[in-house]
C-alpha cells in the first residue's frame, strides 16, 4: 500500500500546479526564477512540463480545428426537428455550436470508428448527457460526433411505446459524414410526450447501409446493426419533471 | 471576474487544457473528461462569481475540476462506466505513474470527500502540502493530518 500511495517526484520537485502556473506566467519573479533553475537540473520535471505543454498545444489545435457542421446534404425539415444553427436556446446555442464552449480536440482514440456525444437542453441550460440520464418531454437533444475518417452514419430512436423513428438522415440509407471533432449533427430534436424508455442508436458504417432493415430490427426490439457498422447506444428514461 | 461570455471564453481557451488534462487523469477516460470540461465551464457561465479573484485562476480551476470529478466518480453510474471504460488518460503521465494513478482512482470513490480531494492533489498532482493548503483553504498542518488519515484508511482498505 505504501507503494500505491507514493509520490514519484523528489522533494523540491515542481508539482503540476506549479508547472501550470509557470507556463501561464502566474508565478512571481522569484518563484519563476527558482522554478526555471530547478527545471534546468531536473529531467523528471522537464518531462512533466513537456507533457503539460503537449496537452496545451493539442487543446489549442483542437480549438482552431473544430468544425461546426458536417458535409452532408441538407436534409428535409421535419416538424419535430430544429435546425441546429438557428434554434438552440439563446444562452446555450453558441456554446454547443459556434461559441466559446466548443469542445476541443483530444487525442484521437484509434479504437473504434466514431463516437457520439449527447447534450440535453432544457430552459436556459444545456448539459452533457449519457446513458441512464433522465429526460423530460420538451427537452431538446443535440448530438455531436467525433470521427477520424469519413463514415456513413444513421441515428435511430425507439420510444417508450415501441415506435421507431430515424432521426438522421432523411434518406433511405445512411449519410456520409466528414471527419471532425465534436461536430454537431445538423438538427436537434424536441422530445415528445411519450414517456418511458428512450433508446437511441447511432451507427457508424463503412458503407451506405439501407435504413429499413435497421428500423425493422429496432421495431422488433433488437439492437440495429449491420456488417461493417459500429453501433453506439444511449438509453434514456423519459419522465415528467 | 466580470461575467461576460468573452472573458469566460478567454479563460476556456487559455486554461481549458488544464481542466481537460486533470479531468482525464482523475476520471481515466476522454469522454468523462470532456463532459467535466463542458460542465465546469457551463457552471462558470451561469455563475461567473464562483471565481472570486482570490488566488490564481489556475488554483481555482484545480479545485473546481477536482470537486466535479470526485462527485462524478461517486455517482454509481459513472463508477460503473469508469470501471468498464478503456483507461486512456494515463498517456498524459509517465508510465511509472500510470498504474499507480489508476489504482488511486479506484480508491477515490471510497474515501471521504475531504480525504479524496487531498489524495488527488498530493499523489496525482504531486503538490506540496503548502500548495494543497492554499488550494483547499486550510492550514498546512491540517493537510498533513488529512494525508495521514488517507494513508491509514487506504492501508485498512487493502489489508
Amino acid at each position: 500500500m505504501t507503494v500505491l500511495l507514493e509520490r514519484t517526484r523528489a522533494e523540491g520537485c515542481l508539482s503540476d500546479l506549479r508547472l501550470d502556473q509557470l507556463v501561464r506566467d502566474e508565478l512571481a519573479g522569484e518563484a519563476t526564477a527558482t522554478a526555471r533553475a530547478h527545471l534546468a537540473g531536473c529531467a523528471i520535471c522537464r518531462d512533466a512540463l513537456a507533457r503539460i505543454e503537449e496537452c496545451r498545444v493539442q487543446f489549442s489545435e483542437g480549438l482552431a480545428g473544430v468544425r461546426v457542421a458536417p458535409s452532408v446534404r441538407p436534409p428535409r425539415r421535419r416538424r419535430a426537428w430544429i435546425a441546429a444553427g438557428g434554434g438552440l436556446l439563446a444562452a446555450a446555442a453558441a456554446l454547443l455550436l459556434v461559441g466559446p464552449l466548443r469542445i476541443p480536440t483530444v487525442p484521437w482514440r484509434s479504437k473504434g470508428q466514431g463516437h457520439l456525444h449527447l447534450y440535453v437542453a432544457r430552459s436556459n441550460t444545456v448539459r452533457p448527457s449519457a446513458s441512464g440520464d433522465v429526460v423530460a418531454p420538451g427537452d431538446r437533444l443535440q448530438f455531436t460526433y467525433t470521427l477520424a475518417q469519413e463514415r456513413f452514419f444513421a441515428l435511430l430512436e425507439r420510444d417508450g411505446r415501441g415506435a421507431v423513428n430515424v432521426f438522421f438522415p432523411d434518406g433511405a440509407s445512411a449519410a456520409l459524414l466528414s471527419p471532425g471533432v465534436n461536430v454537431s449533427l445538423p438538427r436537434s430534436t424536441i422530445l415528445d410526450d411519450v414517456l418511458g424508455e428512450e433508446r437511441l442508436y447511432g451507427l457508424f458504417c463503412q458503407q451506405a447501409v439501407t435504413l429499413q432493415p435497421l428500423r425493422d430490427a429496432l421495431s422488433a426490439g433488437r439492437v440495429p446493426s449491420a456488417p461493417d457498422c459500429e453501433t453506439e447506444a444511449f438509453l434514456l428514461e423519459k419522465r415528467r419533471p | 471576474m466580470a461575467g461576460d461570455r468573452a472573458q469566460i471564453d478567454e479563460i476556456y481557451r487559455r486554461y481549458g487544457d488544464v481542466v481537460l488534462r486533470r479531468a482525464r487523469q482523475i476520471m481515466g477516460n476522454d469522454q468523462d473528461a470532456r463532459e467535466a470540461l463542458q460542465q465546469l465551464f457551463m457552471s462558470l457561465l451561469s455563475d461567473p462569481n464562483q471565481f472570486t479573484g482570490r488566488g490564481s485562476i489556475t488554483s481555482w480551476l484545480y479545485s473546481a475540476t477536482t470537486h466535479l470529478c470526485l462527485n462524478a466518480i461517486r455517482n454509481s453510474k459513472t463508477r460503473l462506466r469508469l470501471a468498464e471504460a478503456q483507461v486512456s488518460a494515463d498517456r498524459d503521465v509517465e508510465p511509472a505513474r500510470a498504474d499507480r494513478i489508476a489504482q488511486v482512482r479506484q480508491l477515490l470513490a471510497l474515501l471521504p470527500a475531504e480525504l479524496a480531494e487531498v489524495v488527488v492533489y498530493y499523489y496525482v498532482d504531486e503538490m506540496t502540502q503548502d500548495e494543497i493548503a492554499a488550494v483547499v483553504g486550510c492550514s498546512r498542518r491540517q493537510v498533513g493530518y488529512l494525508i495521514e488519515r488517507a494513508q491509514d484508511l487506504v492501508k485498512e482498505m487493502v489489508a
